[in-house]
């Protein structure tokens, strides 16, 4: 062995950085015993604002934190990294960080039909992290002053024009691309956009023509080369150059963050997506992943073979939490609340969170309120983009694991919260374990894991995610009260358990973290638990905080109208889980 | 370990550098150095970029080229309803004129693209006091003296006026508020709950209102009103905080600017400035410091919603909350005395 691969070989200690809109949480994780544990880790406000914003301050503090905790030298006086580490353990050997920081890419879309190239662009687009502000089609009745006059309102980052089969006709898109020309003649300098072109293949030409040399024109292929195919990778990759571009890079700070980093600096949601894919790969199986962020809430589902990814910029717990209103009622939000709480109340949470969104619950009241915000938000995310994949709801279960992260969703005061809301907003059926990232390192985890997939492992497997067990999740009718389900439970310290689980409730059965448990699930028929109706099953698993849940209402969830029946329901699922 | 968190400068007597700037590309009239008055204008631009197309070679039947041969008006020209742009009399049925008043902004593509003459978008100065800073085609930094209370929110809107303390800092606002007294004032009140308030307060023409907070189904109402409102606490039924309400009453009577427009603003602040020509000049405000034992501190969520308090011990660790959840934060002894654990993201520092 040479001395330079024994110097690869050496176990390398890394920092994380995940640095949210308003968040930044750093990790540290070296070798412990052999093996890569997460040493600490220190969450600290995210300094993009303020009279000297730079994104570096806000890591420099969470690192404090972390020199405080573990007494390991981080930083040198003048607060630059230390790297490599030397042999007394002062410095850290890698640095890696991804970013969800940088405000959302506005972006005009233009194109043809709604269910045809545009449903395909905004699939494109939600593979990054973009904000739709206006959309220019064949739909739009607006006369074309009006829609010129919509360009220049829009203020867009991009123009992400696409529409026309290969070799279709040009008229129509050529028609309203000059409309959307003129308005771009109109803006100022600074303010001209980027501009994608991924339409019909032959209008290439006519449109570099047309918005001349000083366009900052980048052409991607067709996203619908013909009616039925599709094709969006090259335009996943050229929005996301642009986003980075554009975004990222201009956050104050991020010349000096590149300088630390050792590995690429990704966006969270990408990162989040390959840590998912990681599972999916691993489990050979479809994973599940949500990400409730402030600024932004991200839903993967990976399959061994493939991943979806949908990331919605318009919906989060922190400033756009008030766009939540504009698409649901209060009402509504209120009704899975198990407290009495009234609907205004719940519009003020989401207004003054909206004005503080960094700030968290200090009260049951105030907690229970925002728990079923955060429950009304993943609901739409995952229903808008199951629907934006074509897929029916059904089509999401089943899957073997559900990553969940997003401090409303993981820094709750019972696990039993977690899962309740992530139950009543997915509505998931099937056998699944529930993981939830407590530390907040998934998605650094995933940026390190292409590079490093050795200290990924280990740190995976030292616990760095919180297990909370698993749920069995029934489909199929019943009668209210009667059997669904028996559940049959072996462990060493009780030789059988049976429980009866009657349709429409929620049952807890504790099986502590590590210990193993055979569990025999034997459905009544007509029942299905994600192996066919009536089918039953023997399953070796192992606990977790909370064990095994089985959630026995059904589904579609529906609640009493009356108002003390509906509390009545909603406590008695509740107190099953011990939320 | 030092954080910092979110700050709102709540003082009576400071200096103050207030942002003067265009929500867009304008023309800046003031100059660096310069003495202004509230009412002077610092910097203009048109009110807004209303274009108007005409698919001229389209309706016409003319090819670009021919077009061009028989335009009458060029790039620039001002237009009133009724000029002619074609030329070539005869040659159509009718002359082809501008429908609107307004300057030929381009002619492209075969269309003349007209924009609408609306008036100009005048920025005031709102605050007696001297230019410091130019800033190129957005506007201006004015510096004054006086107290200086940051809001939570603002309505969009901005208006100068005597302050006139109506209510209570807890009390909600009604009908029973306004008078003659409070007619064309600046109103300070407690609280918005409801609907009928902002009636009154229209019928009253008061100049503007400042309260501690608002119901949240109010917002898109309170956004319509032909004067701003500016919010100093939060959204719901909140008291206003007890130094806002102190420097508030203290400067009944006088002049006020309020600042209810994010647009206006680099950072987006609203806020409400009260100058005090004959006033000790005091220093700015700290910048943002890290949260210290001692630091003046305002907490943003219920149920401590709006209570200041002083910072009395920090902590390196994570604590465990009422709730069980888990925080970095300080402890805080309330201005009623109690102590309580606060998360660093419920921290306010009050500058």
């Amino acid at each position: 062995m040479t001395p330079d691969d024994q110097k690869n070989a050496t176990p390398k200690s890394f920092l994380t950085a995940d640095c949210g809109s308003t968040n930044t949480t750093v990790a540290l994780f070296d070798v412990a015993n052999g093996n890569y544990r997460l040493l600490a880790k220190a969450t600290a406000p995210t300094t993009l604002n303020g009279a000297e914003p730079d994104i570096t301050i806000g890591i420099q503090q969470a690192i404090s934190r972390i020199e405080e905790v573990t007494g390991r030298e981080l930083l040198n006086e003048q607060g630059a990294l230390i790297r490599p580490s030397n042999a007394i353990g002062v410095g850290v050997d890698q640095f890696t960080a991804v970013i969800s920081a940088a405000p959302p890419l506005r972006t005009l879309l233009v194109g043809l039909f709604d269910d045809v190239s545009l449903a395909s662009a905004r699939r494109a687009m939600s593979n990054s992290y973009v904000l739709e502000v206006d959309c220019i089609s064949l739909a739009d009745s607006r006369e074309e002053a009006s829609q010129i006059n919509a360009v220049i309102a829009a203020h867009p980052d991009l123009l992400f024009i696409v529409g026309g089969t290969d070799g279709g006709a040009k008229q129509r898109p050529m028609s309203i691309i000059e409309t959307v020309n003129l308005g771009l003649g109109l803006l100022t300098g600074r303010q001209k956009p980027q501009v994608i072109f991924a339409g019909n293949i032959n209008l290439r030409e006519p449109i570099r023509k047309l918005l001349g040399d000083g366009a900052n024109l980048q052409v991607a292929n067709n996203v619908r080369p013909t009616l039925d195919s599709e094709q969006l990778d090259h335009s996943f990759q050229l929005i996301r150059k642009v986003y980075e571009e554009v975004k990222v890079n201009q956050l104050p700070g991020m010349a000096k963050m590149r300088d630390w980093s050792t590995l690429p600096v990704t966006s969270t949601a990408q990162a989040f997506a390959t840590i998912t894919e990681y599972f999916a790969a691993l489990q050979n199986k479809r994973v599940i992943g949500i990400d409730l962020g402030s600024n932004s809430t991200t839903f993967v589902v990976s399959d061994p073979d493939r991943t979806h990814l949908s990331i919605r910029s318009d919906l989060g717990m922190g400033k756009p939490i008030a766009n939540l209103l504009s698409t649901t009622d209060a009402g509504s939000i209120r009704q899975w609340i198990r407290g009495d709480i009234e609907a205004d109340e719940v519009e003020d949470l989401i207004q003054q969170k909206h004005l503080f969104p960094e700030s968290v619950p200090m009260s049951e009241k105030s907690q229970q309120m925002e728990q079923a915000v955060a429950r009304q938000i993943v609901e739409t995310v995952v229903r808008d983009a199951v629907a934006s994949w074509n897929w029916s709801p059904e089509q999401l279960s089943p899957f073997n694991l559900m990553l969940v992260r997003g401090a409303t969703l993981t820094n709750v005061s019972r696990p039993g919260q977690a899962i309740l809301m992530m139950l009543e907003a997915i509505q998931p059926t099937g056998f699944f374990s529930v993981a939830l990232d407590q530390h907040g390192v998934l998605p650094a985890l995933g940026a390190l894991a292409p590079h490093d997939p050795l200290a990924v492992v280990q740190a995976l497997e030292g616990g760095v995610l919180v297990d909370l067990g698993w749920v069995v999740a029934i489909k199929g009718k019943g009668q209210p009260g009667k059997k669904a389900l028996t559940v049959v439970l072996e462990t060493n310290k009780v030789t059988q358990l049976t429980l009866e689980v009657a349709y429409g409730s929620m049952e807890l059965l504790p099986i502590a973290p590590g210990q193993s448990a055979t569990i025999t699930l034997q459905p009544e028929r007509g029942i299905d638990i994600g192996f066919g109706p009536g089918q039953s099953k023997k399953v070796k698993l192992l606990g977790g905080q909370l064990g095994l849940v089985i959630d026995a209402r059904g589904r579609p969830l529906t609640l009493p109208q009356e108002e003390d029946a509906r509390l009545d329901t909603l406590r008695q699922w509740s107190w099953g889980v011990g939320a | 370990m030092q954080q910092v968190t979110r700050s709102t400068i709540v003082q009576s007597m400071i200096t103050i550098n207030r942002d003067r700037v265009l929500p867009a590309d304008g023309e800046v009239v003031a100059r660096g150095g310069q003495e202004v008055t509230a009412v002077q204008v610092v910097a203009r631009m048109p009110q807004n970029l209303d274009f108007h197309i005409l698919p001229v070679a389209e309706q016409l039947r003319l090819s670009t080229e021919d077009l061009k041969k028989h335009l009458l008006v060029t790039e620039g020209a001002d237009v009133q309803v009724g000029t002619e742009l074609i030329g070539k009399r005869g040659m159509f049925k009718k002359p082809y004129a501008s429908p609107i008043d307004g300057e030929i902004y381009r002619i492209q593509e075969g269309r003349i693209i007209l924009q609408r003459t609306t008036g100009w978008l005048e920025l005031r100065a709102m605050v007696p006091g001297r230019v410091i800073e130019q800033i190129p085609g957005r506007g201006v930094i004015v510096q004054t003296k006086g107290s200086q209370i940051q809001a939570v929110w603002g309505s969009g809107k901005e208006a100068n006026g005597a302050l006139k303390v109506a209510g209570e800092r807890d009390e909600p606002l009604t009908a029973a508020h306004f008078s003659i007294e409070t007619s064309k004032h600046l109103v300070v009140a407690g609280r918005i709950d409801d609907q009928q308030a902002l009636h009154a307060a229209v019928k009253n023409k008061v100049g503007g209102l400042i309260v501690g907070s608002i119901k949240a189904h109010l917002l898109p109402a309170v956004r319509a009103l032909p004067f701003p409102v500016i919010v100093t606490a939060g959204i719901g039924r909140l008291p206003m905080s007890l130094p806002v309400y102190a420097i508030l009453t203290k400067g009944e009577d006088r002049e006020a600017a309020l600042f209810g427009d994010p647009a206006t603003s680099r950072n987006g602040q609203c806020e409400i400035i009260i100058p005090y020509e004959d006033g000790e000049k005091v220093d700015s405000p700290a910048a943002n410091e890290p949260i210290t034992i001692g630091s003046k501190v305002r907490v943003s969520r219920a149920p401590y919603q709006s209570h200041v308090g002083e910072v009395i011990k920090l902590y390196v660790r994570m604590q465990t909350t009422d709730l069980g959840t888990r925080a970095h934060g300080v402890d805080v002894r309330l201005a009623d005395g109690r102590e309580i654990f606060v998360p660093y993201a419920n921290l306010d520092a009050i500058r």
